[in-house]
């Protein structure tokens, strides 16, 4: 198969090829997604050197596993960004780096470059970005707060709550607050095709 | 946890801290064994996941540098290679060979295994003569191409010194950039496990230990390294032992 058929290839099938040792696929598969994983090792972690190490280990394990790729772990993208979370995480408990801001304002640091200097899918990224922080950003503060230390803090919430000083009952509740607030929003504004649009 | 129909508000609260990988170990085995019988509760957490799924993409969108994409991509088609070798790059040492060899010569300073060196240019044959007293134990090897090698052929041998460990000898490797150092790594069923790192001396030889692990070790590869910590591979490798 030549590269240009595996760039056509959707991410599910372009696992298999990964999953039998193909290199060339495997390239396909960083160029797609190496982009966010990279920018969200660097949110977790805070620093550009320690986040190519966690690329680096993160693919490597993709390439590496056994088990491969599987359907029911939802799709290719959250799955191995999953995975970077994990091992960026456990970066940031292995390294003395401080943690990063946990707030979302990156809009001037995108605002700062110019257009034409973006590539198509680079902009695409970023416009989603803006819309997902926007989604985020209308959510009162406490629970976006807690969401944030959450996933890009990798904190349980038994940490969060002790942290802040509230009860565990408090810190699960503006989670879900927070998480079904954020939903409903995506599915106002933003096309989500593979789940109910209704709460359940 | 049972499932009901319906779920209860604290139950969502349960969920959702799951959904966002806010649960420990326990609490996250527990909610999935619940999942895996409630329909409810799963419906759920499958309504909340885009939610989740998109947080990543809230950051700061940024590009990674090439060298990362080239680094990664040295070492996952050093580790093709080792697991299945290009037809157009003969076997040096045939698997049979190599273990007929080990079981034979297992004593110190002999030559076990000859390795394949990777060097610039198209595939050279060259010869790596044997150290110590076994002379008549001389294998072609095959180089391939690799980057930033030197024209000049790299030799490269693994004995068994004392204690039967295996040892890497190397001469005429260049000088890696300063600072960097050479890594080896043990290759085995497409994984690859630090050994040790090296320096060459101002004549390009050197020697490493490589300990008693290369049973089912399929390749030994040296790659140039910031810093002799590393966990994994961060560039192409110089050489390559196709050992099996």
């Amino acid at each position: 198969m030549t590269r240009e058929e595996m760039q056509r290839l959707a991410d599910e099938d372009l696992m298999t090829l990964v999953d039998r040792k193909d290199p060339d696929a495997f390239e396909v598969f960083y160029d797609r997604h190496g982009g966010p994983a990279y920018s969200l090792a660097h949110r977790i972690v805070g620093d550009r050197t320690l986040a190519e190490d966690v690329i680096q280990e993160a693919f490597l394990s993709i390439w590496r596993s056994k088990a491969g790729y599987d359907r029911a772990r939802g799709s290719v993208r959250s799955w191995s960004l999953g995975i970077v979370r994990n091992r960026a995480i456990d970066a940031l408990r292995r390294s003395a780096t401080p943690a990063p801001r946990l707030d979302l304002d990156d809009d001037a640091v995108l605002e700062g470059q110019h257009a034409t200097e973006l590539t198509d899918s680079e902009a695409i990224r970023r416009e989603t970005a803006r819309n997902v922080r926007g989604a985020l950003d209308a959510l009162p503060r406490e629970q976006s707060q807690v969401i944030e230390l959450a996933y890009f803090g990798g904190f349980s919430h038994s940490e969060i709550a002790r942290m802040l000083g509230e009860p565990l009952g408090t810190i699960k509740g503006r989670m879900r607050l927070g998480l079904e607030k954020a939903r409903a929003r995506l599915a106002e504004g933003m096309a989500v095709r593979d789940s109910s649009e209704v709460l359940p | 946890m049972t499932g009901t129909g319906m779920i209860h508000g604290e139950r969502r609260d349960d969920l959702a801290a799951y959904a966002l990988g806010a649960l420990g170990v326990a609490e996250a085995s527990e909610v999935e064994a619940h999942l895996a019988t409630c329909e409810p509760c799963a419906d759920y957490v499958r309504w909340l996941r885009p939610a989740v799924d998109l947080l990543p993409a809230s950051v700061e969108q940024l590009e990674p540098p090439t060298s990362l994409r080239e680094s990664l991509m040295g070492v996952v088609r050093g580790e093709a290679a080792a697991v299945q070798p290009a037809a157009s790059a003969p076997a040096v040492t045939s698997p049979s060979r190599w273990r007929s060899w080990r079981g034979v010569v297992l004593r110190p300073a002999t030559v076990l295994a000859a390795l394949a060196v990777l060097a610039a240019g198209a595939l050279t044959g060259y010869l790596v003569s044997a150290s110590g007293t076994d002379s008549d134990e001389r294998s072609l090897v095959t180089a391939q191409a690799a980057r930033g090698a030197s024209d000049e052929a790299i030799a490269a041998t693994v004995e068994y010194g004392a204690g039967d460990d295996a040892i890497l000898q190397v001469a005429r490797m260049p000088d890696p950039a300063p600072g960097n150092v050479y890594q080896a790594w043990i290759s085995r069923d497409g994984t690859v496990e630090p050994a040790a790192a090296f320096l060459p001396n101002q004549d390009g030889a050197s020697t490493a230990a490589l300990g008693d692990t290369l049973e089912g070790a399929d390749a030994v590869l040296v790659t140039e390294e910031p810093r002799p910590d590393r966990k994994v591979p961060t560039s192409a490798p110089v050489l390559r032992a196709p050992l099996g």
